[in-house]
């Protein structure tokens, strides 16, 4: 049985990069990857599940960061917004003003490229039960969604969307 | 941040966990099961809790397994999620893809639904309908016991027993169920009345949370849900007279319109169901 006491060093494997780091087990994966490992892209926003501004990929999958320790992502991938490779995806969220302020934007775009890879052809519902797991408090929510819906068309079609 | 230090433990077999829980409990460390953890980082950080030896059920075969061939059987340490994307059972399905929001749900499990602090626990709803047993383990071995028994307000569970799982007999899905959830401030967000009805053999059943304390399936109230000789309405009627002194009120909502919401949930359930 594997046990973690006190501070100890862990090696995680972020954005394709295995990183050395000391950790208490009570470091959560955002203060780590913030404090720790320098990837500030990574919100810190409630800090209690809500906002989604501290979403990154665990596995391929949407993860809210403040809620997972570091010691549990031993031997996982973790993708942070400094790792996505989604350039047009990114693009997107520029072409349709999928941002204001931009405090949100690095959760959303986590949580959009996971979308899109677990639905390439998303309906609207998908679009929705994924978005509204994060938070905009400029409220651009319309501007956002077109971006991930462009996203999506301009996989299809590049012509099909402008 | 979580503001002090915790030991954490990741055991491979369910004798590993009860033996470090009970190794950690005699040490002072007030030690706690953990799976998706959503609950207890949030209950650490805001210091509600203060365990000293945290216990990750993760790794645990029992605790991860998914079963729907003879005895259905779903592992307490599996994500909403994953539940959602295999089960079979589509009112299952449609009440655990209605809880937090799609990201927590990619952490947060269905043990971990059944046995946390808030009220409202809604993962228990179909589980009281499909007559379910919890898996319980601990120091004197593994236990089958009906949620009906040991579910009560919440899961009665003894010193450092755990949760493995829940089962239940095969069941082919039930086409005849009806899920109503209601919210103050739209989806995503903690229900004001969240009740599961089914229709099994002419009869029909009903769990009910949100509008309560905790989440609860009366023997009582199906009695009267099942009189046929009245109409919809009025076994609403009585129905919700029945639960008066449980209804709550807080922020959300005032006890007088969880008791609206709930007549009119069961009039549109029985219209539907008896169609």
């Amino acid at each position: 049985m594997k046990v973690y006491n006190s501070v100890q060093e862990l090696t995680l494997l972020i954005n394709g990069e295995e990183r050395t780091v000391v950790v208490r087990p009570s470091d959560t994966l955002l203060r780590t990857l913030r404090e720790k490992l320098g990837l500030t892209g990574t919100k810190i926003g409630c800090e209690h599940g809500d906002c989604g501004a501290c979403t990154v990929q665990i596995n391929g999958k949407p993860v809210k960061s403040c809620l997972v320790l570091a010691v549990e992502t031993v031997d996982k991938e973790i993708t942070t917004i400094e790792g996505l490779e989604n350039d047009r995806l990114k693009q997107s969220f520029v072409h349709n003003h999928g941002f204001q302020c931009g405090f949100c934007t690095s959760g959303m775009l986590m949580n959009a490229d996971s979308l899109l890879h677990d639905h390439p052809n998303p309906t609207d519902e998908e679009v929705t039960r994924y978005l509204e797991s994060n938070l905009c408090r400029c409220t651009g929510y319309e501007g956002i969604q077109m971006a991930v819906t462009e996203s999506f068309y301009k996989k299809k079609d590049p012509d099909s969307h402008s | 941040m979580i503001p002090f230090d915790f030991t954490y433990s990741v055991p491979e077999s369910v004798e590993e966990a009860v033996s470090s829980w009970f190794s950690s409990e005699q040490r002072g460390e007030n030690p706690v099961y953990y799976s998706g953890g959503t609950e207890i980082i949030t209950l650490c950080r805001e210091q509600k809790i203060e365990p000293h030896a945290v216990i990750d059920i993760k790794h645990i075969p029992e605790c991860l397994k998914i079963n729907e061939t003879e005895d259905y059987y779903y592992g307490a340490a599996l994500t909403l999620n994953t539940i959602t994307e295999k089960t079979s059972l589509s009112l299952f399905s449609a009440v655990l893809s209605r809880i937090a929001d799609n990201t927590i749900r990619n952490k947060l499990t269905l043990g971990g639904n059944i046995m946390g602090r808030l009220p409202y626990r809604e993962a228990v709803l179909p589980l009281l309908l499909f007559d379910a047993h919890a898996v319980i383990a601990g120091k004197e071995g593994i236990r089958s016991q009906p949620l009906s028994v040991v579910f009560d307000k919440r899961l009665l569970l003894g010193k450092g027993e755990l949760l493995l799982g829940i089962t239940f007999p095969a069941k082919t899905d039930a086409a005849h169920w009806v899920f109503t959830r209601k919210e103050k401030n739209g989806r995503i967000d903690y229900p004001i009345l969240s009740v599961c009805f089914i229709k099994e053999n002419d009869s029909i059943k009903m769990a009910v949370s949100g509008a309560f304390a905790y989440p609860l399936r009366n023997p009582e109230a199906e009695n009267i849900l099942n009189r046929q000789t009245l109409s919809p309405l009025q076994r609403a009627e009585k129905v919700t007279d029945y639960f008066a002194d449980y209804y709550k009120t807080d922020f959300r909502s005032s006890a007088a319109y969880r008791k609206h919401l709930l007549k009119g949930a069961i009039t549109e359930a029985l219209e539907k169901l008896e169609d």
